[in-house]
């Protein structure tokens, strides 16, 4: 994800993806982006430039993945970015940020793609992580009732509420039918501790999730 | 020790995950490794259940080791199919069970005891852990 392909055709398929990362251990940034036609990577070398001696939890690094029309999807696009933010926050991070990295934006990416409402849409996804946090947020073309029906999930999970006790429950309730929805956001708060928000502006639905880090690293 | 049958996923071409089910010296010992990280496991394991389902009544197995040491990932499209073969091998074999886990892995740690259905006294009754830390 990292490093995109610098000789794809003009003729690409229209999928647009554009990827930065960047440290601020060495007040250094990197950016790449890949339209499918264009591609300037500054990650190369960075192996050079970030050695172990570099403190665990110093460093800054921020993702954004564009990806549209949604429609053009085929492949397994939450484990390609799942499991490229597990190597790339693991490289900075211990291996349990990384992992929790993983997993949401794993569920967070799923969910878009299991409730797409427009093929023609759009899907913005945005890590950070630092000394002080993990943030995810995913952003998506949503109807009123999609947002409403996600805000009625993460109520549900905020507040003095036993998350791992509603997951239990949840999965027992709906187990018979095979029912999924609401199980990746409920894992996400029982199993990984993050706290989640969403907001809904001009049709487009906003999932945050946050876990922070601070003093944990 | 003998291999009394295995289940697969593909992913993108490539062979993601198995579960292999093993009988040694009277055990049951059921392997997870890999990642489910596709939207419908079932495809892929419900021929593995419905063996499960024929072979464990027969084997006559006193015990069982279920290894999730090598798991590396489960989204939650996995959670069910995981459950059904954890019930299966609690179902058909009876005896304790032994829960291999990574000690360092939240969903492992966090989740694994809702799949196994911990809250039910007979179940907890025959699982011991054995946390075992990620090479």
């Amino acid at each position: 994800m990292t490093e995109p392909n610098p000789s794809a055709p003009p003729s690409a398929p229209p999928a647009a993806a554009n990827v930065g990362a960047n440290s601020g251990a060495t007040g250094r940034e990197a950016n790449a982006g890949a339209t499918g036609r264009e591609a300037n990577s500054g990650l190369t070398g960075r192996e050079d430039r970030f050695g172990p001696e570099v403190e665990s939890g110093s460093t800054r690094v921020g993702v954004s993945f564009q990806l549209a029309p949604l429609g053009d999807i085929s492949g397994n696009l939450p484990r390609l970015l799942g499991e490229s933010v597990l190597e790339l926050v693991s490289m900075f991070y211990p291996p349990s940020v990384g992992k929790k990295a993983n997993v949401v934006v794993t569920e967070l990416v799923q969910n878009v793609i299991e409730n797409v409402v427009d093929p023609a849409s759009e899907l913005r996804l945005e890590l950070r992580v630092d000394h002080d946090a993990l943030i995810v947020r995913v952003i998506n073309k949503a109807t009123p009732e999609q947002f409403e029906g996600v805000k009625a999930r993460v109520d549900a999970l905020t507040g003095n509420v036993d998350a791992k006790k509603m997951l239990a429950t949840t999965l027992r309730a709906r187990r018979s039918d095979r029912l999924k929805g609401g199980l990746g956001l409920m894992r996400l708060v029982s199993e990984n501790r993050f706290r989640l928000a969403v907001t809904y502006e001009h049709e487009l639905l906003t999932m945050q999730a946050a876990f922070p880090l601070r003093g944990s690293v | 020790m003998n291999i009394l049958t295995y289940g697969e996923i593909m992913d993108g071409g490539a062979s993601v995950f198995h579960c292999v089910v093993r009988e040694d010296g009277g055990s049951l010992v059921v392997t997870f490794s890999g990642v489910v990280r596709v939207d419908n496991p079932y495809r892929y394991l419900s021929g593995l259940l419905e063996q499960l389902h024929e072979i464990l009544p027969k084997a006559g197995l006193e015990r069982s080791v279920i290894d999730f040491s090598e798991l590396e990932f489960c989204n939650s499209n996995g959670f069910y199919v995981i459950m059904d073969i954890i019930e299966t091998v609690y179902g058909k074999v009876s005896g304790p069970v032994l829960v291999r886990r990574l000690e360092e892995d939240d969903w492992q740690q966090e989740t694994l005891p809702i799949l196994l259905n911990l809250d039910e006294a007979t179940v907890a009754a025959r699982t011991t852990f054995e946390d075992v830390r990620e090479i």
